[in-house]
């Protein structure tokens, strides 16, 4: 960098050489364990609440609500158990295909929406808000009369929770796409086609990620509703059974899983979101 | 040869009062001769149409009526013959400097090693090197017009677009730009057109400057600037010449605007 005569920021190289030494040393130094103040606070939020819990259990029945030792014991046991896996993997199913259907529909749709004039594209935006705000437990029964009591009704129904919300975020991505890169683009002599691929695309992935998350989300909703409702087998078959015999202490043990099961599957989402964009500032 | 303007008009459609639409006149009849290697600057109030009549050349805007003439040949659209560097950098946030600054030559379907050699070539000229694998948002205002620069100079144009180029950087960024601007410019000889707001700028950079009054958008006056080159920004900056020019492109300026807000219609 001496040797360019640029007297503009010839500081800047130097500084970024060193930021990226920084980062490479800490990256290599053994990490030391530091209990920052947020930490700190959540690990006391979780304290009080279980020592809550704890007394407000000793006052009630066991059967309306267990003390959290039952309910580890349970969860352990849970853990180490066939039904568990076995439920989970029959509604893991159902909310792979849904969410994988749901995925590719809602970007071919979302981007169909979104490249469209603006004026045209409110007549579609109607029908997605409406997909979104209407209450789709209320159409299982539909659902089930049209694809039977399978896979493919339970997989539809999770289409059904999450498809409007990942479309509707494509085209928002897509339509917000930045209009002075596009002009760029178009300036440079670009070709429609490499536009949407290089410019409008790239530029709509952020949206497109959290309308994946945002989507996924749903789809864990939709997968269990559509279990609870009409179609008993894995996770809602168990919801089921803890709940109609009383076995408080399994049902919370189990609910308590299959949220932990949802915030693993939205930590995978937000790690591949961050991934893929971080060049968004 | 060069470039030929003749009666251009462009209107636009946009929101007036109530919610009317109204049309309001860009550009009325503009005329203007730029030779070969010659460098212009288009400088005048908000909304005199600089910037309608740099994208009208570039071929982003159709104008109503009137042409755009290169080497007789008439725009219709972009053109491998023109650069543009933008206002606002233009720089896709999610590309490095090395990518943002060979898309142009990919949208040509050059080779990926032959125009990352172009590309580094560029970023260098323009002081970036070092700063290739960068994305945008970790640079300055500064070294993102730069790294603009470079590409609007990595599909070697005969004609370079600059509008505003260096409006939303800070002062003295801006003085060192002008200064290496000055220096590519005086080395490659390409043919400039230069939208700015500042007139110490515009005659700095300039053979000739054209000053242009707004409602509708034309040219009032061309200006030569005959300031000696190879120019030095400080030299020039220091020299009677510069502060005469500079002094009579803000009278002119400060003439058409009291006039335009004296006229019904105009001021805003």
């Amino acid at each position: 960098m001496a040797e360019t005569n640029y007297r503009a920021e010839t500081l800047a190289p130097t500084v970024a050489v060193t930021r990226e030494e920084g980062k490479l040393s800490t990256a290599l130094r053994p990490r030391r364990f530091r209990l920052s103040k947020v930490r700190l606070m959540q690990i006391v939020s979780i304290v009080v609440l279980l020592g809550l819990w704890k007394i407000i259990s000793t006052q009630t029945s066991s059967l309306t609500l267990p003390g959290p030792v039952p309910v580890f014991v349970a969860l352990v046991r849970l853990l180490f158990s066939w039904e568990f896996w076995h439920s989970l993997l029959i509604s893991v199913q159902s909310l792979a295909l849904g969410y994988a259907v749901s995925v590719v529909i809602g970007l071919i749709a979302g981007v169909a929406v979104g490249l469209i004039s603006r004026k045209m594209g409110v007549i579609f935006d109607a029908y997605l808000i409406i997909g979104l705000s209407v209450p789709i437990a209320g159409l299982i029964p539909v659902v089930v009369m049209v694809f039977g009591i399978g896979l493919a009704a339970r997989v539809m129904v999770v289409v059904l929770f999450a498809v409007f919300q990942i479309a509707i975020n494509v085209v928002t991505g897509v339509r917000e796409a930045d209009r002075s890169l596009v002009e760029m683009a178009h300036s440079f002599g670009a070709s429609y086609l490499r536009v949407f691929w290089r410019i409008i695309l790239p530029d709509a992935v952020p949206s497109i990620m959290a309308g994946m998350r945002l989507g996924l989300g749903r789809g864990i909703v939709g997968m269990v509703t559509s279990e609870l409702i009409l179609l008993s087998v894995g996770v809602g078959r168990m919801v089921v059974k803890f709940s109609s015999s009383f076995q408080t202490a399994k049902l919370l043990a189990y609910l308590i899983l299959i949220v932990s099961f949802g915030v693993v599957m939205m930590a995978g989402v937000q790690w591949l979101e961050r991934r893929l964009t971080r060049w968004y500032k | 040869m060069g470039i030929e303007i003749e009666g251009i008009c462009k209107r636009f459609m946009r929101m007036g009062e109530g919610g009317v639409t109204e049309a309001f006149v860009a550009l009325n009849d503009f005329n203007l001769k730029i030779r070969d290697n010659e460098f212009v600057s288009l400088i005048g109030p908000s909304g005199c149409g600089k910037t309608t009549m740099v994208r009208i050349i570039d071929g982003l805007t159709q104008p109503d009526s009137g042409k755009v003439e290169i080497d007789g040949k008439p725009v219709t659209g972009p053109g491998p013959d023109r650069g543009v560097v933008f206002q606002n950098f233009a720089l896709m946030p999610w590309a490095t400097v090395l990518s943002n600054v060979s898309f142009p030559l990919e949208i040509r379907g050059v080779p990926r090693l032959e125009r990352e050699a172009t590309a580094r070539r560029c970023i260098e000229l323009v002081g970036l090197k070092g700063f290739e694998h960068v994305y945008p948002h970790a640079l300055s205002g500064g070294m993102q017009q730069r790294a603009g620069l470079a590409r609007a100079l990595a599909v070697e144009p005969r004609i370079l677009l600059m509008d505003e180029p260096f409006g939303a950087v800070d002062a003295q960024t801006r003085h060192l730009l002008q200064e290496e601007l000055i220096a590519i410019w005086e080395n490659q000889h390409k043919t400039v057109v230069f939208v700015t707001h500042s007139m110490e700028e515009a005659v700095l950079l300039s053979d000739r400057v054209v000053i242009m009054e707004p409602r509708p958008g034309r040219v009032a006056e061309v200006l030569d600037v005959p300031i000696p080159r190879p120019r030095h920004a400080d030299t020039v900056r220091r020299s009677p010449a510069f502060v005469d020019l500079s002094n009579y492109v803000w009278e002119r300026l400060r003439q058409i605007i009291i006039e335009c807000r004296n006229r019904p219609g105009c001021a805003e």
